[in-house]
């Protein structure tokens, strides 16, 4: 079971990322640019598991992955579906949840936000391993960097995700980061594209 | 403006962020609010695990419990560190131990079990989590047991176990750790025994057995090692006793015995000193008293008794002496009264928790 000095740990890291994006995204110049029709996320997650709720002396560090098919109908505007394991010694939680996301174009860098329902199940090894399914809120966003046409950098996801596992309520944190790949464009609107020279 | 957006949505996630990590349902920085407390219940063959809220008292389940242990754990012991429980299995004349996982709450039993006497039905530990004292009431004697201090198994002592009192019920071991002290259940009498430094050999207290009155069902040291207290089941009564410090004999206090509700089988000291609860099981009530800490003579609250839960069966304090426990047999519960810790009066409760078969007893760990 991982030490609860590493969960606090990795939450402080978060909070010093957090920070300097939101310093250097600040100055960052705004500008129209295309945005992806299709985005798919696939990357690493931490997630800090309320399970207190459980019984438990402290919070457990999860780790596992998390991934998300994104389709934007309109410009700034999608729907996003995630997929997501976390695991730990003691207990895994997973989550599938579906949901709507706003997206916003800066320079290099999209920032998103989304608003996610769906299921959560956990499995927790004590005693006989006890085992429960029950509704899943997620609410979070972050930032994708520009790599390539098709390939972008979640440099950050941070979701708040609330459940009631056991009949309890668990507030938990969950922070990701990995590969967006991205085909299909949405122009925004009075936007056109730059005139090629004959 | 256009430029603020990013950084308002990255106030908003960072705000969320703070939010779900300040937050959460108990203890989410570590645990460091709460306690572990612990239930013997027979019928179901199990020992139920809780985590206790400090400030409000609440229990919580914890995720998998009862953990199942012997045939009929009676009574029940946390070792001092927090990492091992003991339970006398009346059905199965023998101790079970358990490990507690500090963690997840969990209670894992160790096999096998410890043999004990016949009908082993009060387990205490002294306070250093060395030795381990069980009345088993069939076979009339005292076991005794040394813990082993990195696994907490048990070795019986040489000499153990002791003859003793005819139907041995209760039993009491002084904060100091000198001196225990046997309620006979036939007898109207307590046995007292000098606890051999290092070897946990019991020798009798010149002058012992001790008179109280009829089925001394409970027996309870106070904190200072200075007053005794038997609950006399049969004559609705409670014997207090001055304990000799340096031969552990015992003499009635003044004014002693004093008169409780029907029924008596359960008294507790709170941690203070100053107060004095039993459980009145044929009453369904606590009767509370104040205690002179230097005379250990007691005065009955004004307010006394107080309604409790139907045939309550213990009654026990949480370590900080906010909460007085009361185990309900027939109502299957645990009643919670904060106590008033400046007159000691208990005038609310409420049910802490349930209990799908009769609870016996109650102990609090780290």
């Amino acid at each position: 079971m991982k030490d609860p000095a590493h969960a606090d740990q990795g939450l402080g890291k978060a909070w010093v990322v957090l920070i300097v994006l939101l310093i250097f995204c600040g100055n960052l110049p705004a500008e129209a640019q295309d945005m992806p029709r299709v985005q798919v996320f696939g990357g690493y997650s931490y997630t800090r598991f309320d399970s207190p709720s459980f019984g438990f002396s402290s919070p457990s560090g999860l780790h596992g992955y998390n991934f998300s098919p994104a389709f934007n109908l309109l410009y700034g505007f999608g729907v996003v579906a995630e997929l997501s394991g976390q695991y730990g010694s003691k207990l895994n939680f997973r989550d599938i949840a579906v949901g709507p996301q706003f997206l916003y174009p800066k320079g290099k860098g999209m920032f998103f936000a989304h608003f996610l329902v769906g299921d959560a199940r956990t499995l927790v090894r004590v005693a006989n391993t006890e085992g429960d399914t029950a509704r899943a809120v997620v609410l979070g966003g972050g930032m994708d960097l520009d790599i390539s046409s098709h390939f972008g950098l979640r440099v950050f996801q941070v979701d708040y995700m609330h459940t009631t596992l056991f009949k309890d309520p668990q507030n938990n944190l969950r922070f990701s980061t990995g590969l967006v790949y991205r085909w299909g464009r949405i122009r925004q609107k009075g936007h056109r594209a730059p005139v090629q020279n004959p | 403006m256009r430029q603020n957006r990013p950084a308002g949505l990255m106030g908003i996630i960072f705000t969320l962020a703070w939010l779900a990590s300040c937050g959460g349902s108990g203890g989410s920085s570590g645990g460091s609010s709460g306690r572990n407390a612990y239930l013997a219940i027979p019928q179901a063959n199990a020992i139920a695990a809780y985590r206790v809220d400090t400030s409000s008292g609440d229990f919580k389940s914890v995720l998998g419990s009862p953990f199942s242990g012997g045939t009929s754990p009676i009574s029940i012991a946390v070792h001092p560190s927090g990492k091992f429980i003991y339970a006398a299995n009346q059905g199965g004349n023998d101790i079970s131990l358990f490990k507690i996982d500090s963690n997840t709450g969990e209670l894992k039993e160790v096999m096998p079990r410890t043999a004990a006497g016949l009908n082993p039905t009060s387990l205490v530990m002294d306070s250093g989590g060395d030795l381990i004292f069980v009345a088993n009431q069939t076979s009339n004697n005292i076991s005794v047991f040394s813990v082993g201090a990195s696994d907490g198994t048990l070795t019986e002592l040489q000499g153990s176990p002791f003859g003793t009192a005819a139907k041995p019920v209760a039993l009491a071991l002084s904060p100091s750790d000198q001196f225990l002290y046997v309620g006979s259940g036939n007898l109207a009498l307590v046995f007292a025994y000098s606890v051999g430094p290092g070897t946990g050999s019991l020798l009798a207290v010149p002058g012992s057995p001790f008179a109280v009155q009829s089925a001394p069902f409970s027996l309870t040291v106070d904190p200072s090692s200075h007053f005794l207290y038997a609950a006399n089941f049969s004559a609705n009564t409670v014997s207090g006793m001055t304990i000799d410090s340096g031969t552990g004999a015992l003499t009635l206090t003044s004014g002693s015995p004093f008169a409780t509700d029907k029924n008596p089988i359960s008294v507790t000291v709170h941690p203070s000193g100053k107060f004095l609860y039993v459980a009145n099981l044929g009453a369904n009530n606590i009767s509370a008293y104040t205690i002179d800490t230097s005379t250990g003579v007691t005065t009955k609250l004004t307010k006394s008794p107080f309604t409790a839960g139907t045939e309550p069966v213990f009654v026990t304090t949480d370590p900080s002496g906010k909460f007085l426990y009361v185990g309900n047999q027939s109502a299957k519960n645990i009643f919670r009264f904060a106590i008033n810790e400046d007159s000691g009066g208990i005038p609310t409760s409420t049910i802490a928790t349930t209990t799908s078969l009769s609870p016996a007893a109650l102990v609090f760990g780290k």
